[in-house]
């Protein structure tokens, strides 16, 4: 081709060479922009996993037919959660409530209006009820439920008591003595538990259970593994525990894995230990444990001290 | 004629996708810096009144200017999509997720795109780990009555892991596919450990969904379900729940297209819209203002409501500023309208350059422009039947010569009968389109008197395409990367020669030809004289294939059935160029040219291999196997007395071996100096012949 030919087809003029550059520079520049300020991520605690309960939105379905979304939703909700107090609660327009609210004599109610989900309001309530403190906002986040996105939506709604500080206390708040000797984990009653700082009927109750789930301690740290027992209160206790006698052992040949019961036996494994057993027979030593699946998790080795291979190796 | 002049976006799109196509990632600080001032200088020079040196240098330096541009894109797209490392092994997580879109949707399972809000690994005795890239693929089995649109967020729980490399050297890579969605990683889980949550996201996708969800529930409602999800497929583009056979059948007979929403579908809502309100260019100003509105809403609604998948977006824009540009009195270059269309789409997601449909569309498209005249005026018949039938197989034919190559690479297969199904296509998919969309807006008026039409209509189309079908021989094709761009620049370079009377082109035209034919016959030679025994693992059990003299004998598990062994071997077989499969029962007896399958053995000149099972083997002293599959470890002290017996080369340990027994047939060949291959982590064993 001839040079003005070339110059036709592939020369450019200088408007369109402007606008290209003005467009690429608008297009890039608008994409470091939005990388010197990225959006922020939805807040999201591990907490909320628990509290977090399929709520009914209070609009009217778009389509009465089976298939449609918002009624499979209705009936799965309903189907899952026989507590109807459990969806959100939304207060008439003539009980509109003054905020900020007092955290220490909020009702549930109010505790929802001013922003918490119902279940944390629940929980709010519960432990408010039975004698709790909450003075701050640290406190306030060690409500189970709570977590980082409701404090933000309810900061500005409620009121703390003015707090009392620690050294004013000379017993336990809620006029309990301090135990005076040193309890075997294993052995300890539900009345000797309740006299420890922190602990109530419900955690007394609630490390009983454990302990007859797991069959019994091994040592005091796995206080930890208890449900709901927050470590504050661990750390209080610890001193007056003890492990001396032995827990039971769970004779892991005889039993059906897959039904049985442990809170270090996951489901999951408990199959694999049935399925294991029957391509296998015996489960003879911790060599032969070692071999199920999943080697890189960690319940083999919480669960290694309750088992007995419980056979004469022949 | 396309040149700058009139066609400059189409030339900014050439070079973004020459730029995306550029193995960058993500770029160190460093050099984004020097080629944001690389993009600083080209700036500043290219906008100045008189560029010295070359004619040539304003364009070379935008050219500069854009290259880097895309590098940047692409890097920041890459950052803000993939933000962390990939996983190494599986992690059990929790967390809360967005749904972001729908990709599948079966009453076995569902599969969803999601953005990953807080996704963090459970064990609480360790270092969270937490899950950053953007998106992730979620497979939920047993959804039970979950059902999701975009912008739901739940709560999932389960095995989150980075997608699986192929199970065999040649077949396709669903991650390549996935990477054109962002996704790395994928989580398993099933219904049970789902909770959906009552708050919604904001995703512009969510409302045309449900709109689409509830117009596929009004079809299926009132046709049968076959022809409910052909008519949802082609109207809505909802093809999540249709039947393999159909779909088998379309892609046989070539008309895949149209049951994937692509700019077929667009140019019928188009022309329908021109029937029913009129050219765009005509009238007064306010009309034809208002008219354009109209236009432009019925367009885009219908782009969104069909997912707005990446041929639909490209028609979608190329239409709307077609007929805005009719509507106002512009000159619009349809070259750089579709360049337009191109940028847009690249600029805003990177990754789709990479994808089928996106490459495809563009194809296609860039043979109709090019292509569809010199072919219509091939022939011409007087009869004006026969005069539309060739009007619409040149059409085809243009679109097929561009997208040919691209069909043989990722199919690898090019239905003989595209021609006939394109005859039959065309009509029938505006008939039931056209029906469709007419039948419903009745429906709202309880008006159901043409639903049986388009009934028998759309049973009549499925008909017609399994018969096509089954017209075409069953062929696979082969075609390496080096023959599918030569045989790609062959038709651009004789079209580029024609339209600018460019003499050197068309030597380069045909030189493609030439290293197209070449190549392919070398490719072919080189694989027929290769014979070569593959074992690797589908989900259901091992396949193992023995290819030899051009012929694939298949060795399956009991447990595999025959769909999962056709989708894992498709890709293999389909790169040797072989036709003829032969599956081969455990129990079978059989004689290849230059071995024997027998007593769940293959003995070829080169190798012995042995299915091993210590139920059923028997021991044979005159045997000698080299390879050692075992395939049950329930007793493994008899696997171990019968390898020492044996004493192969290797032994072969399949994916689905696990515990005790596998440990201890691995340390004993440790120990006794036989070598191991454990497909679980090394993936196939390939062994050639």
């Amino acid at each position: 081709m001839k040079d003005e030919r070339r110059e036709y087809y592939f020369a450019i003029s200088r408007t369109d060479r402007i606008c290209l550059v003005i467009l690429i520079t608008v297009l890039l520049g608008w994409e470091y922009i939005k990388y010197a300020f990225p959006q922020p991520k939805p807040v999201f605690h591990f907490s909320t996993l628990h509290a977090i309960i399929p709520v009914e939105s209070e609009s009217e379905p778009l389509e009465n037919t089976s298939t449609d979304r918002r009624t499979y939703m209705r009936e799965k909700s309903k189907s899952k959660t026989e507590n109807p107090s459990s969806g959100s609660i939304s207060l008439p327009a003539e009980e509109r409530i003054a905020f900020p609210v007092a955290i220490e004599t909020a009702s549930k109610q109010e505790l929802q209006a001013a922003g918490f989900s119902s279940f944390t309001a629940g929980n709010i309530a519960k432990y408010m009820a039975a004698g709790g403190k909450i003075s701050n906002a640290s406190d306030l986040m060690k409500i189970y439920g709570m977590d980082e996105t409701q404090w933000e939506k309810v900061k500005n709604n409620i009121a703390f008591p003015e707090a009392i500080p620690a050294s004013e206390y000379k017993t336990q708040p809620n006029g309990k003595k301090y135990p005076t000797e040193i309890y075997d984990l294993n052995t300890i009653t539900h009345e000797q538990l309740v006299l420890f700082p922190g602990i109530g009927d419900v955690l007394a109750g609630r490390i009983l259970k454990f302990r007859e789930s797991l069959g019994g301690f091994i040592e005091v740290s796995q206080l930890e593994d208890c449900f709901g027992l927050p470590p504050e209160t661990i750390s209080s206790i610890t001193p007056y525990l003890k492990v001396d006698s032995p827990p039971m052992r769970i004779p892991i040949n005889d039993i059906d894995t897959e039904k049985f019961n442990h809170p270090y036996l996951p489901k999951k494994i408990g199959r694999v230990l049935k399925a294991w057993k029957t391509h296998h027979g015996l489960i003879r030593d911790e060599q032969d444990l070692k071999q199920i699946y999943p080697p890189d998790s960690t319940w083999y080795n919480r669960l290694l001290p309750y088992i007995d291979f419980g056979i004469a190796w022949q | 004629m396309i040149h700058l002049r009139n066609s400059p976006m189409l030339w900014v799109a050439l070079v973004l996708a020459l730029a995306y196509s550029l193995p960058f990632g993500s770029l160190p600080p460093v050099i984004e810096m020097i080629t944001l001032g690389t993009v600083a200088i080209c700036a500043i020079l290219a906008s100045r009144s008189n560029v010295t040196g070359h004619f040539l240098m304003p364009t070379l330096l935008l050219t500069i200017l854009i290259l880097a541009a895309g590098v940047l894109r692409k890097s920041q797209y890459t950052r803000s999509v993939y933000t962390g490392d990939t996983l190494l092994t599986a992690v059990r997580m929790k967390g809360e997720l967005m749904v972001d879109e729908v990709l599948k949707r079966k009453e076995q399972s569902i599969t969803l795109r999601c953005t990953s809000i807080s996704l963090c690994s459970m064990d609480t005795s360790a270092e969270p780990v937490c899950l950053s890239d953007k998106f992730i693929l979620i497979q939920i089995r047993q959804p039970d009555s979950l059902l999701f649109f975009p912008g739901d967020r739940f709560i999932a729980e389960g095995w989150v892991s980075a997608l699986s490399p192929p199970p065999n050297p040649h077949a396709f890579d669903l991650r390549q596919y996935y990477h054109t969605l962002g996704i790395r990683h994928r989580l398993n889980t099933n219904g049970s450990q789902v909770i959906p949550l009552s708050q919604v996201g904001i995703s512009l996708m969510r409302f045309p969904a449900m709109w689409q969800f509830k117009l596929s529930s009004i079809v299926h409602h009132y046709t049968s379900t076959e022809v409910a999800q052909l008519t949802n497929a082609l109207v809505w583009g909802d093809r999540s729940d249709m039947d393999q056979e159909v779909i088998d059948a379309f892609a046989l007979s070539g008309a895949m297209h149209v049951l994937s929403v692509s700019g077929m579908h667009v140019a019928i809502i188009y022309s329908i819209l021109y029937l029913l309100l009129g050219q765009p260019g005509r009238g007064t100003y306010k009309k034809r203002i208002t008219r354009l509105t109209i236009y432009i809403f019925a367009i885009s609604l219908y782009v969104v409501l069909t997912g707005a998948s990446a041929a639909v977006v490209r028609a979608g824009w190329m239409i709307v500023l077609f007929i805005t540009g009719k509507a106002m009195g512009w000159n619009t270059q349809t070259w750089n309208i579709l360049g337009f269309s191109a940028c847009v789409m690249l600029w805003v997601d990177p990754f789709v350059l990479h994808n089928i449909g996106f490459q495809l569309s563009y194809l296609a498209m860039a043979g109709l422009l090019l292509c569809t005249r010199p072919v219509s005026r091939l022939m011409s018949f007087k009869n004006k039947l026969l005069q539309w039938a060739w009007e619409v197989t040149a059409v085809s034919i243009a679109a097929q010569i561009f997208i040919l190559p691209l069909l043989l690479s990722y199919f690898h297969q090019f239905p003989l009968t595209f021609a006939l199904s394109s005859l039959v296509a065309a009509p029938a998919g505006y008939l039931i389109i056209f029906g469709a969309l007419l039948n419903v807006m009745l429906s709202i008026f309880d008006l159901t008197l043409f639903w049986p039409i388009l009934d028998k209509a759309g049973a009549a189309f499925i008909l017609s395409m399994k018969w096509l079908a089954e017209l075409n021989p069953l062929m696979q094709y082969a075609m390496p990367r080096l023959t599918a761009y030569s045989l790609m620049l062959f038709p651009l370079l004789y079209t580029i020669s024609l339209m600018y009377s460019w003499r050197r082109a068309r030597q380069l035209a045909w030189l493609c030809g030439a290293v197209t034919i070449l190549s392919l016959f070398a490719h072919r030679t080189i694989q027929w004289n290769r014979d070569e025994f593959i074992i690797y693992h589908t989900y259901n059990g091992i396949l193992a294939d023995i290819i030899m003299d051009g012929q694939c004998y298949t060795i399956r598990d009991t447990n595999v059935t025959p769909t999962a062994e056709k989708f894992a071997a498709h890709g293999y077989r389909s790169y040797r160029d072989i036709i003829r499969i032969l599956p081969t029962e455990n129990n079978m007896e059989w004689q290849t040219p230059r071995g024997t399958i027998k007593d769940h053995a293959v003995t070829l000149p080169t190798a012995g291999i042995l299915f091993y099972s210590p139920s059923t083997y028997l021991l044979d002293s005159k045997a000698r196997y080299t390879h050692v599959v075992v395939l049950d470890c329930t007793d493994h002290k008899k696997v171990i007395t019968d390898l020492k017996n044996i004493h192969p080369e290797i032994v072969i340990l399949p994916a689905h071996l696990r515990g005790y027994g596998k440990y201890a047939i691995s340390s004993f060949a440790e120990k006794a100096g036989i070598a191991i291959h454990d497909i679980n982590q090394q993936g196939y064993y390939r062994l050639w012949l």
